[in-house]
């Protein structure tokens, strides 16, 4: 059984992120180790795998990068692990430049911060509209490549999120 | 986890860091990025006429083990030619900075840099 049939969803990008979170609860009730104190050790053991599968099923399917990578995945193609690395120029130079931009910033640029990061949300809001639609067309070297340079936007918006602790905290 | 010490001395005293103009047609540029976690890295190579590496710099957001990778790299090609310099192996990184295999992507990154900045020349100089 895949993620998505575990949750009763179709095999889309699109979530609804609510039905997610309901059946998500559901599942965690119905196998919560507490309720598993009767049995056998055999049945709990499967009872805790269920649980332990229940919980990396919801880290997938919530988080759009992951939940792209697991589509791609069920489609024959394994990006998750792999090493090699990205050389688009443009691509890279303009993270070089946004994090050169992250670094500048200072406790006086609130409002530069906010519409540096609003930029960067659109950004990736782009990106996934285009998994959705690279996924639709099963392009799946065309979604793999969108889903690396994803994973380059979030890890700018952690950044984004660590600036703003330090500096405004 | 542990970093080796030459990790350390290369982290905390990175050699070379910065730019030169990569519009400048004696200048390489490699640019690299590890989809496994996001990070970038630049690497610059300034060639001479005979083709040999006289001086390089890089710049890179990420982690320990990638700024101590690239660091590394700037000292090792130094007085190469671009055959000798392509020819640096991850392998190499990892057993001289002596890293953990989670860390392998870090030392490929500066591999590919290597490769991406000599691309980049010839394709500048063809
Ligand atoms: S963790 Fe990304 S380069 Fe090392």
């Amino acid at each position: 059984m895949n993620y998505f049939q575990l949750f009763s969803l179709p095999e889309t990008f699109s979530v609804d992120k609510s039905v997610l979170a309901n059946t998500y609860r559901e599942l965690q009730k119905q196998y919560h180790p507490d309720k598993f104190v009767m049995l056998s050790d055999a049945e709990r053991l499967t009872a805790m795998q269920k649980s332990t599968e229940i919980n990396d099923a919801y880290e997938t399917l919530k988080n759009s990068c992951l939940r792209a990578q697991y589509l791609l995945l069920l489609a024959g193609l394994d990006i998750a692990l792999e090493q090699r690395t990205l050389q688009d120029t443009d691509f890279l130079m303009q993270q070089m430049m946004w994090r050169e931009q992250i670094e500048s910033f200072s406790e006086d640029d609130e409002d530069e911060i906010d519409a540096f990061s609003a930029n960067i949300q659109q950004q990736v809001n782009d990106l996934e509209s285009n998994i959705g639609q690279q996924l639709q067309e099963e392009a799946l070297e065309a979604t793999a490549n969108s889903v690396r340079k994803l994973k380059f936007m979030l890890k700018l918006q952690t950044e984004i999120e660590q600036l703003e602790e330090k500096l405004f905290d | 986890m542990a970093y080796s010490e030459k990790v350390i001395d290369h982290y905390e005293n990175p050699r070379n860091v910065g730019s030169f103009d990569k519009d400048d047609k004696s200048v390489a540029t490699g640019m690299v990025g590890a989809p496994a976690c996001g990070d970038v890295m630049k690497l610059q190579l300034k060639i001479d006429d005979n083709g040999v590496i006289e001086d390089a710099k890089f710049k890179t957001y990420g982690c320990g083990s990638a700024i101590a990778s690239s660091s590394l790299v700037t000292e090792w090609v130094k007085g190469k030619t671009l055959d000798e310099a392509a020819s640096i192996t991850n392998t190499q990184i990892t057993a001289e900075l002596a890293l953990p295999p989670v860390k392998i992507h870090c030392s490929i990154l500066a591999e590919d840099a290597i490769k991406a900045a000599i691309d980049d020349y010839k394709s500048k100089n063809a």
